[in-house]
């Protein structure tokens, strides 16, 4: 019986064989160039450069040219873009954060992914390992546009040593915005901030989404001043103004955090390497989930490997995609430290994730509960908009209603 | 008629030596600044799709649209509250600095402080912005740091809309004096030494020799100086973009961040390019105001 069943193994091995060597064998042949927009630092550069050689081997005579850029905002991403198009280098394939996709879309940049990976065994075998919510934010009117190889939320992190010499309980799962602001006041002394609001677009978002709020409505129109939004910008004034956080617009939440300056921080996983390098471990931190007044919830963002519709190959830029997304990738990309992997399987194994802190799944979970970070076609502008206001009310010049406003109605003549 | 002025040869090979010599910034001149210029001017009557690049003709829409939106007037009240506190503050400085390594330090310190000064214009913006974000910050910021010590409050250099462009006004006067003084002290070192010895023979002044014998002499310097200063501080971008990004709000944005803010992130490249003209006209405007005015008080020998 032993020796039956190891020769099925070895015949459906055979038989598994045939078709992978027949494809190799056709491809061996196949010339061409590739042209590749990446993001990121040279860690993610170097990645890249790892999947591209294991492309090479199957495809020798194909030459990927890399171009690998770091990302200040995603319009200056979309303008490398253009630019490279409009000088006769339109990328093959692209790796794109979610809050340029939707741009990226209205303005047919980009290959429906949907025929291709229906086609393909093996992407439609990858397809069903992401997280329904992050496939849903690189996919328009139903349509999939993009295979995503990283993801980020953000969660609560805290101090635990600060907590227990100030004897305040240490923050649970499901806590409230009111719970929130006690122990935030709570923690407040001459020296330590309670916590570190950041003004930045997508540390924000947790804010609008556990308010059942969102800087756009689901039509893709502006709500800027909706009623949830004015109600989160004023209690994140008041934080201001009771002085549980540093000055939002100048500080620099993280270091200060790490310099046990905050008592708390929200953050992903991107700034887990740095605090650990500092000294953190899983005996003076941990996260909780983000604080709920309407609903729980956080915020998700990532990037995913896209096919542009400029490519002249399609089949050739398929295959590179495959080796881009392929679970070896994806796990260098997460081992890298930064990025939470975009399938369940790799995001909640610890080998890859770590042991620290000690709720280091709980990022996993925070994706599964959050709204994608709020990026409608035209997301240059809103981004802008937004932090201009809040900006405005940080800095006192204006109150959260007017402030919000006038950014609802220059976003409207803007997009007009 | 006229007669046709004859050329000997060697006055004709000297005339292709120019014109060969000149080429090169000629192409560049246009291909850099003349036919972008003109393109510009072009786009600015046009809403232009970046993705596709087709084109319609909007007439002056572009122009109507931006001078009658408040951020542009914002933009451009900052713009020229810039122009003059940066333009003052660097020559200023500059011309300060300049006396003061030129005349009043030991020859020997001289050199090393010409070089200290000089430094802030050889590196690179963006580098040193870190180090200023944390001299500047509200809450664990180093000046804030000294000034609670002596029982000052804490100041919101990059958070308040009185603050954010002193502290950028700070930041680009560190950056550009060591150039302007340069220039000025190249004046400074061709002024005749006989001229001031006399003033000095005469009983004028250390004050005096400076402010009616050194400044004259060195004013086509200084002019020069005033010149590159004012259409510098006119286009400035980067010690706003490192610094305050043009915030909080639109209170230390100028115009060229926000060319930028419409060409680059909302892609409207036909009110960018009509913003573009606008300061094109101002630059102009103002260089001209100079250049008629420096006759009153330019001494050229």
């Amino acid at each position: 019986m032993k020796h039956y069943k190891g020769l099925m193994a070895g015949a459906l091995a055979m038989a598994l064989a045939i078709p992978a060597m027949a494809v190799t064998g056709y491809a061996d042949d196949t010339e061409g160039k590739l042209i590749m927009l990446n993001w990121g630092n040279t860690e993610e550069e170097r990645i890249a450069n790892e999947a591209i050689a294991r492309f090479n081997e199957e495809y020798p005579n194909v030459t990927v040219e890399q171009t690998c850029v770091p990302v200040e905002s995603w319009s200056d991403y979309i303008q490398k873009w253009i630019t490279m198009s409009t000088s006769g280098e339109a990328p093959d394939i692209i790796s794109l954060g979610l809050e340029g996709a939707q741009m990226a879309v209205s303005n047919d940049l980009l290959l429906p992914l949907d025929d291709i990976v229906a086609g393909d065994e093996a992407l439609s075998a990858q397809k069903g390992e992401y997280a329904e919510s992050l496939l849903k934010g690189f996919s328009s009117d139903g349509v999939l546009y993009g295979l995503p190889n990283g993801t980020q939320t953000m969660v609560v992190y805290y101090n635990k040593e600060m907590f227990d010499a100030a004897g305040v309980e240490y923050p649970q799962d499901g806590w409230t915005w009111d719970e929130f602001m006690e122990t935030a006041k709570a923690m407040t002394t001459d020296d330590v901030y309670g916590f570190g609001l950041s003004s930045s677009y997508f540390q924000l978002t947790p804010w609008w989404a556990t308010n059942d709020a969102s800087p756009a409505a689901e039509d893709g129109t502006p709500s800027l001043n909706s009623e949830n939004m004015v109600e989160a910008v004023t209690f994140l004034k008041q934080m201001v103004d009771e002085g549980v956080t540093p000055d939002p617009i100048s500080s620099d939440v993280y270091t200060m955090f790490a310099s046990k300056q905050l008592a708390m921080v929200g953050a992903g996983r991107w700034v887990l390497n740095s605090w650990k390098e500092a000294g953190f471990n899983n005996d003076n931190f941990d996260c909780v989930q983000w604080p709920v007044n309407k609903r729980e919830g956080s915020v998700y963002g990532g990037s995913a490997w896209c096919l542009g519709t400029a490519t002249q190959q399609p089949e050739l830029a398929t295959a590179l995609l495959k080796y881009m997304v392929a679970s070896e990738t994806l796990t260098e990309v997460a081992a890298g430290g930064q990025q939470i992997p975009p399938t369940e399987s790799l995001a909640t194994d610890h080998a890859i994730m770590g042991d620290t802190p000690d709720n280091v799944d709980g990022l996993w979970k925070a994706i599964t509960i959050a709204d994608p970070v709020c990026a409608p076609t035209y997301f240059g502008d809103i981004e802008q908009s937004l932090l201009r206001a809040m900006e405005e009310v940080f800095s006192g010049a204006k109150e959260p209603q007017a402030a919000l406003d006038d950014a609802e109605a220059e976003l409207e003549s803007l997009i007009g | 008629m006229q007669k046709k002025k004859k050329w000997n040869p060697s006055k004709k090979r000297e005339l292709r030596a120019a014109y060969l010599f000149t080429i090169p910034s000629f192409v560049g001149f246009l291909v850099f600044v003349f036919i972008p210029i003109i393109w510009v001017i072009i786009i600015s009557f046009q809403k232009y799709n970046v993705f596709t690049t087709a084109t319609t003709f909007v007439g002056w829409d572009n122009y109507r649209q931006i001078l009658t939106n408040s951020r542009s007037l914002v933009a451009l009240k900052n713009t020229l509250w810039y122009t003059v506190l940066c333009a003052l503050g660097n020559t200023g400085m500059g011309l300060i600095l300049a006396v003061l390594v030129d005349d009043v330090l030991p020859h020997k310190l001289s050199v090393f402080f010409r070089s200290i000064y000089f430094f802030p214009s050889l590196v690179g913006l963006t580098f040193v912005a870190i180090i200023w974000q944390a001299f500047f910050q509200t809450d664990a910021g180093v000046i804030n740091y000294y000034l609670t010590r002596i029982g000052i409050a804490k100041i919101g250099w990059l958070s308040s809309q009185t603050f954010s462009k002193i502290s950028v006004l700070i930041l680009d006067i560190w950056k550009n004096m060591g150039m302007s003084m340069l220039l000025i002290l190249a004046g400074l070192q061709n002024v005749d030494r006989g001229i001031i010895e006399a003033a000095e023979i005469d009983g004028a002044s250390a004050f005096q020799r400076f402010l009616k014998v050194i400044i004259p002499l060195a004013s086509p310097q200084i002019f020069f100086v005033m010149i590159m200063n004012v259409t510098g501080a006119l286009r400035i971008y980067e010690s706003i973009s490192v610094l305050t990004n043009g915030g909080p709000g639109d209170s230390s944005r100028s115009l060229v961040m926000l060319i930028a803010e419409k060409g680059f992130t909302s892609f409207d490249y036909g009110a960018a390019s009509a913003l573009s003209v606008l300061l094109l006209i101002l630059i102009s405007i103002v260089t001209f105001i100079q250049f008629v005015g420096s006759r009153k008080w330019v001494h050229y020998e």
